[in-house]
């Protein structure tokens, strides 16, 4: 019995060493499943982190280019127009405090540069004439040209004489002012530019 | 027999790590799963954003686009709102109705992008090779909200405009105030 006892006895220890051998095994196992888990993962998380930034940046440069649109909207148009603008000061509020920049015109286009944490943002934008305001002395085509349909009653047509065709009834009045585009890009980074277009007309007069 | 059931107890345990660490393997896939879904709905909103705001600008260009025209055309603009002011009165008939309805096509046509040759479709291609991106634009309602009686000296306008840009599309409302001087 004691034999058999030592003999079941020798038995367990060896079994305890073999089950302290598979659990070495197990843990380099576990290890290799759980690189080859984490590793992707590690990856994705550095490719969100990228994407984050790069959404921010992309974000910062597209509410410049909206500030940049509202300032030159709310310019002085006859300048923008002549391109008789030199410098118009810039003023951002940002949660981190304010930063100011300088959008330096010369003639019809502008460059700026604002600097936001360690991203450079350059501003460009040109200003050109979709429609230019129509001459007396020489007429063109290119002016901006509205039409619209007479509200009066149409005159008396003589007996017999074939009806007016129709759209005969439709006026049509050329512009005496330019119609402006203002077009802003943001360029912040590796990423495409910010692009961004509006129209202005003249109502100040 | 105690040892033989502390052996099965023992042979029961094994594997155990590799199963937690199967465990967490999963845990670690779903949220990267989660991840990589997340990082690709950002990538739309960008452009959801941009879209957003070109829009906007669309808009805005609609709007710039209707008050100058009624700047220029201010007579033609008021004998528009006179006959509707008449058809709210009861004083029109159904024929003047149907010319009240061809005068507002006629003027509003100039803000349609879709008008083939009209300012708007002009200002649409400019738009879009300045931006690279699709654009489309319109005046939705362009009437005067309170009009005084002394004469046209102070109005009160209501422009609602849409913009376009690639999928996104957005409704802008603008109330002027109109004053001319003497």
């Amino acid at each position: 019995m004691m034999l058999n006892f030592n003999r079941q006895h020798g038995n367990d220890s060896k079994t305890h060493r073999q089950r302290r051998g598979i659990s070495l095994v197990e843990i380099l196992m576990a290890l290799l499943i759980l690189s080859i888990a984490v590793l992707p993962a590690v990856g994705t998380f550095s490719n969100y982190y990228g994407v984050a930034t790069r959404q921010m940046d992309q974000e910062i440069a597209l509410k410049l280019g909206e500030s940049v649109i509202s300032l030159l909207m709310n310019t002085a148009y006859s300048d923008l127009a002549q391109g008789k603008l030199t410098d118009l000061p810039m003023n951002f509020q940002t949660p981190s405090g304010s930063i100011e920049g300088t959008l330096s015109f010369n003639g019809y286009n502008a460059t700026g540069t604002i600097e936001i944490g360690r991203v450079k943002h350059v501003i460009n934008s040109s200003i050109s004439k979709v429609f230019t305001a129509q001459n007396l002395d020489s007429p063109h085509k290119n002016a901006l040209q509205f039409t619209w349909q007479s509200a009066d009653p149409p005159p008396p047509m003589p007996i017999g004489a074939p009806p007016p065709p129709p759209g005969s009834n439709i006026a049509s009045y050329s512009c005496f002012d330019d119609l402006l585009c203002i077009k802003v890009s943001v360029h912040y980074g590796p990423g495409n530019p910010i692009e961004l277009a509006v129209f202005r007309a003249d109502m100040t007069k | 027999m105690t040892i033989t059931g502390a052996k099965n107890a023992k042979t029961k345990k094994r594997g155990v790590a590799l199963a937690m660490v199967l465990i967490f393997c999963t845990a670690v896939l779903g949220l990267v799963g989660v991840l990589v879904v997340n990082t690709r709905s950002k990538r739309d909103s960008h452009s959801v954003q941009s879209d957003s705001t070109r829009a906007l600008m669309a808009a805005t260009a609609a709007v710039q686009l209707a008050i100058y025209k009624y700047r220029v055309l201010p007579s033609e603009f008021y004998k528009i709102h006179n006959l509707e002011a008449d058809l709210r009165n009861g004083l029109a008939d159904v024929a003047a109705a149907n010319r009240l309805k061809e005068l507002k096509a006629s003027w509003m046509a100039d803000f349609q992008s879709d008008n083939k040759d009209s300012p708007a479709s002009i200002i649409i291609e400019h738009l879009n090779a300045s931006t690279g991106a699709t654009h489309s634009f319109g005046v939705e309602e362009f009437t005067v909200v309170s009009k005084s009686s002394s004469g046209y000296t102070q109005d009160f306008l209501k422009v609602r405009a849409w913009g376009k840009s690639g999928e996104i599309r957005k409704v802008l409302e603008e109330l002027i105030e109109v004053k001319i001087s003497k």
